[in-house]
């Protein structure tokens, strides 16, 4: 999700008609797009990654005016600008396209524009600068013939915003931008730059130079994008393309050399789609003649026309979003309207059933229940801190994540009686006898594999130890599964010793109980004797 | 109207003083007030009955191994007590509790004759096992209660409200016919994202959206097919007709995740479904998590409510229909409405709105139709309807809570006191 905030009577002005607060949300909302804020001057939209042409200012205007159908999809001309872009060998960013765009009037509402597409593409399309990146410049400072090519760390331009030369080494350590993106080039031995006749006007992804500055007295542009991926790159040179044509700026196409290619910056080519009139009845579930296709489709900005059963659909260079027929079927539903459309439940037959594994704990949630115990529920994620160290025991293999957001939660919990020992300490000041119980996911690693099981642990806490009571309802427990269990003393740092037993069902070792040693009680800072019995579940699953 | 008199114990006590009454003149003498558990063991007969009363009450506390003097007492109630019933003189209905559980008295029984003799046409406060035995009910009149009195507090067990609200998800959805499914906490990135087509460089898989596991790093995906397949789709389209990403980073798709939305389930039960389970519905109750920050609104770890149809000529009519059949069920409302939307798994895509009188137009989920780069690969030829729900509102709006946090409260007072859903 991507929200931007526009200057509300500039997209009114670009869509050409005059709409209140409610029209303009009304129609805004048929799409993917949501308002979130609408004031007198300004409109929060929040976007969808996928539309990324519609997050420019002049992008989103040009969808809504096809919309209300005050314009018909067409084919624009880019004209040719004559002069070349020649694209030498850049390791670290390969790809360059570029153009032109005449006769430009900038107010400072139009460069704020500029900044935030090129800050929004560069986050979004660009991911954060690493696929592309964009670079806007004065055209009249700048002498032909440019060149796309890789430079020496030492030499120098004067980065945009500073009046003091440095070397492209220097950008990454005097500007703000240098230390940002760095990452992205500093491991290479030479870096990407433009230049022309007088020297570097461009560093990207990194910083243009203060020569080109466009501000608004700037007559021409000259745009240009670069980056990882050719794809990437061309799609965002169409989207740029585009959104000043929708100005109603004139556009020219560069001649880009490379190698012994030569191809035109701006190819203007609208990828052809067949469409099937069966398919969008088969997706939709309505029936739609060719005509209203056809008309849906120019709604949405498609060049479309009737191929017998079928649909030509020219797809603009700017909507990068289609991959599939599928996609141009949604925006006929767009267009149709999706409450149009009548729900309908399809005259299937399906059987439903609960998971047994859920029944079974929601069994037992009933029988600790029926015992006096309370339940509780904390999360699986937890600490090493509270898994070892605070209970008195060995740290172990557990299940770690890399990017944690906070110390408290860093790693899957191994057991619940760290979970019941918390909820413990966080209720000093209630009433007791307190009787708790968690059902709930602990995960294991074993041999470096992810083993999850389902726990129960219980507890009593009271001025006096209630180790009887606890045995008590270990045996009622286990007589109502239809478990026989025995009981093994054992020795373990979390229980005073000689109050402590393992739980066997099968011979096989399935729980522990025991009184919790002062010494752990210390820990989590608990001042009443605490008895606990914690069970894994896994044995009733098979 | 029952009688006591001192059991033997009783008498024992009368004479030599209570044991707690010894372990505190033990710890007076102290210097600081403090004494080696092995030490008092030795010292006083009754040990474990010193210690029990002597914390209860709070006069000492254990400590390091030894106990300490915190309190000392102006009397010992239940030695004076001792003395009045051993005199035939009366005590508090509460210490003759307290004394009765200390097995310090016991109660007298009267021959039948005897006791009616003693009782008829007296007022009497408990009706007792005897009275009704031999018929003396007949002769006696009860004492008044007070029945505006509140009585003693007690707190029984209960379910979780949160567990309680995911039990009435459950049932709503069985009786919609759904199946319960279930799948793995740690998820392979292959299941959470690129077996739906999201993009090895698509922003929800950053660091920012999903936990990355240090340990296990990287797993494998069995089957070997199904590999391939997802491989294809994000390179070319597979055999779908579409255009793919014309890229695919294998090793992140190796790598260990916590599952970030309940969507992997369903790609993992797609996968192992057959011919012969269709027509199928089913549904999962997914614990997932995101990075995010931790407020009112956000937790870490929460549960997502997932679910997915999939039969011969379902479309984008039957999406909507079972969407608003869910929520009609699930959230009790009439109106519903839907707008576009997107998930990099579906297309078309919808958002549900439900109309709630207290918020207005509130969206409580999102669907669309699994994307044949989605389905094909996995071997699915069939529409596949997907929605899912997310519990967090539906949880404070039942639970009348207003922050998410006391799903995982830490409150005891609060969940002993919290009503049952009744919805």
């Amino acid at each position: 999700m991507v929200v931007i905030t526009y200057n509300k009577n500039e997209l009114i002005k670009l869509i050409g008609k005059k709409l209140n607060d409610k029209q303009l949300v009304e129609l805004i909302e048929r799409f993917k797009t949501n308002v979130e804020e609408i004031s007198e001057n300004e409109i929060k939209v929040e976007h969808t990654s996928d539309r990324i042409d519609m997050f420019s200012i002049e992008g989103f205007a040009k969808t809504l005016r096809l919309f209300i159908g005050l314009e018909k999809p067409k084919k624009p001309k880019f004209r040719d600008f004559g002069k070349s872009l020649l694209v030498k060998k850049v390791k670290a960013r390969p790809y360059a396209l570029a153009f032109v765009v005449k006769n430009v009037k900038i107010d400072e509402e139009f460069l704020r524009s500029l900044m935030n597409i090129q800050e929004v593409l560069h986050l979004t399309i660009g991911r954060k600068r690493r696929k592309i990146a964009i670079g806007i410049h004065d055209l009249d400072k700048i002498s032909f013939p440019i060149v796309y090519e890789e430079a020496n760390k030492k030499e120098k331009f004067t980065p945009l915003g500073y009046f003091e030369e440095m070397s492209l080494e220097e950008v990454f350590e005097k500007t703000e931008k240098g230390k940002e993106y760095a990452d992205l080039i500093k491991k290479f031995e030479r870096y990407p730059v433009y230049r022309d006749k007088k020297g570097i006007f461009s560093f990207p992804p990194i910083l243009n130079s203060e020569r080109t500055r466009v501000t608004t007295k700037t007559k021409n542009l000259l745009v240009e994008v670069t980056g990882i991926d050719e794809t990437t790159v061309k799609q965002t040179i169409n989207i740029l393309a585009f959104s000043f044509l929708e100005r109603g700026f004139k556009v020219y196409s560069l001649d880009i050399k490379k190698g012994k290619k030569k191809i035109k910056s701006l190819e203007n080519r609208w990828e052809k789609f067949l469409v099937r009139k069966e398919e969008i009845e088969n997706l939709l579930g309505i029936k739609l003649t060719s005509k209203r296709i056809v008309k849906i489709l120019e709604k949405l900005g498609y060049l479309a026309k009737v191929k017998n059963n079928l649909i030509e659909v020219e797809i603009p260079p700017y909507r990068i979003d289609i991959l599939h027929e599928w996609d141009i079927i949604e925006d006929i539903a767009i267009g149709y309207g999706y409450e149009n459309f009548e729900p309908e439940l399809p005259n299937i037959f399906t059987k439903g059933s609960l998971s047994k594994e859920e029944e079974i704990l929601n069994r037992i949630r009933e029988i600790m229940v029926g015992l006096g115990y309370q339940e509780i529920l904390t999360p699986v994620l937890s600490s090493k801190e509270k898994q070892f160290k605070r209970m008195g025991i060995k740290e172990k293999e557990v299940v770690e994540i890399e990017n944690p957001v906070s110390n408290e939660y860093t790693c899957l919990r191994i057991s619940l009686i760290p979970s019941l020992l918390y909820f413990y300490s966080k209720n000093k000041h209630r009433e007791f006898p307190q009787l708790i119980f968690e059902i709930g996911k602990v995960v294991h690693l074993e041999n470096k594999k992810p083993i999850e099981k389902n726990y129960l642990a219980f507890g009593i806490s009271d001025s006096v130890t209630k180790f009887s009571e606890l045995r008590a309802s270990i045996s009622f427990l286990f007589k109502l599964i239809w478990k026989k269990f025995e009981i093994q003393e054992a020795k373990d740092k979390r229980f005073i010793e000689g109050r402590c037993g393992k739980i066997f069902v099968n011979n096989k070792e399935v729980g522990i109980f025991g009184e919790i040693n002062p010494e752990i009680l210390e820990n989590w800072k608990i001042e009443m004797p605490t008895v606990i019995a914690e069970i894994d579940l896994s044995f009733l699953f098979k | 109207m029952k009688e006591y008199r001192l059991t033997e114990e009783g008498k024992e006590y009368l004479e030599k003083g209570l044991p707690e009454r010894r372990l505190i003149e033990l710890l007076k003498e102290e210097p600081d007030h403090f004494i080696k558990m092995e030490v008092a063991i030795k010292k006083i007969k009754n040990f474990h009955i010193a210690i029990k009363w002597a914390v209860e009450k709070g006069w000492v506390r254990i400590k390091n191994g030894g106990i300490e003097l915190i309190s000392i007492p102006k009397e010992f109630p239940e030695e004076e007590a001792l003395k009045k019933i051993a005199r035939g003189g009366k005590v508090s209905e509460e210490m003759i509790r307290i004394l009765k559980r200390r097995k310090l008295i016991e109660e007298v029984i009267l021959e039948k004759e005897e006791l009616e003799k003693k009782l008829k046409g007296k007022e009497v406060s408990e009706l007792t096992h005897q009275i009704i035995k031999y018929g003396i009910w007949r002769v006696v009149k009860f004492k008044k209660f007070n029945v505006r009195a509140e009585g003693k507090k007690e707190y029984p067990g209960k379910i979780h409200p949160y567990i309680q609200l995911i039990n009435l998800v459950r049932q709503k959805l069985l009786s919609l016919g759904f199946k319960e499914v279930n799948g793995p906490l740690v998820e392979l990135n292959f299941w959470n994202c690129d077996a739906l087509f999201m993009p090895s460089d698509h922003p929800a898989r950053s660091i920012h959206d999903i936990f990355l596991l240090k340990n296990p790093k990287f797993g494998e995906i069995k089957d070997k097919k199904v590999w391939e397949n997802v491989k294809k789709a994000h390179l070319n389209g597979f055999n779908t007709k579409s255009k793919g990403w014309g890229f695919w980073d294998e090793n992140l798709a190796k790598r260990y995740i916590l599952r970030s939305h309940g969507t992997a389930v369903s790609a993992r039960t797609l996968a192992k479904l057959k011919e012969k389970d269709l027509p199928f519905k089913m549904f999962t109750i997914a614990k997932v998590f995101r990075p995010d920050v931790i407020d009112a609104k956000h937790f870490i770890e929460f549960d997502q409510v997932e679910g997915i149809v999939v039969a011969k000529n379902l479309n984008f009519k039957h999406l909507l229909g079972f969407l608003k059949e869910i929520a009609v069920e699930i959230f009790g409302v009439k109106k519903v409405k839907f707008k576009p939307s997107y998930f990099p798994f579906t297309e078309p895509s919808v958002e549900g709105y439900i109309w709630l009188k207290d918020f207005g137009w509130t969206e409580f989920g999102g669907a669309g139709i699994f994307r044949k780069e989605v389905t094909y690969p996995l071997g699915i030829k069939y529409p596949v309807l997907a929605w899912g729900l997310g519990l967090g509102r539906l949880a404070m709006q039942i639970l009348k809570i207003n922050d998410i946090r006391y799903l995982f409260s830490d409150n005891l007072d609060w969940l002993r006191n919290k009503e049952v859903i009744i919805w």
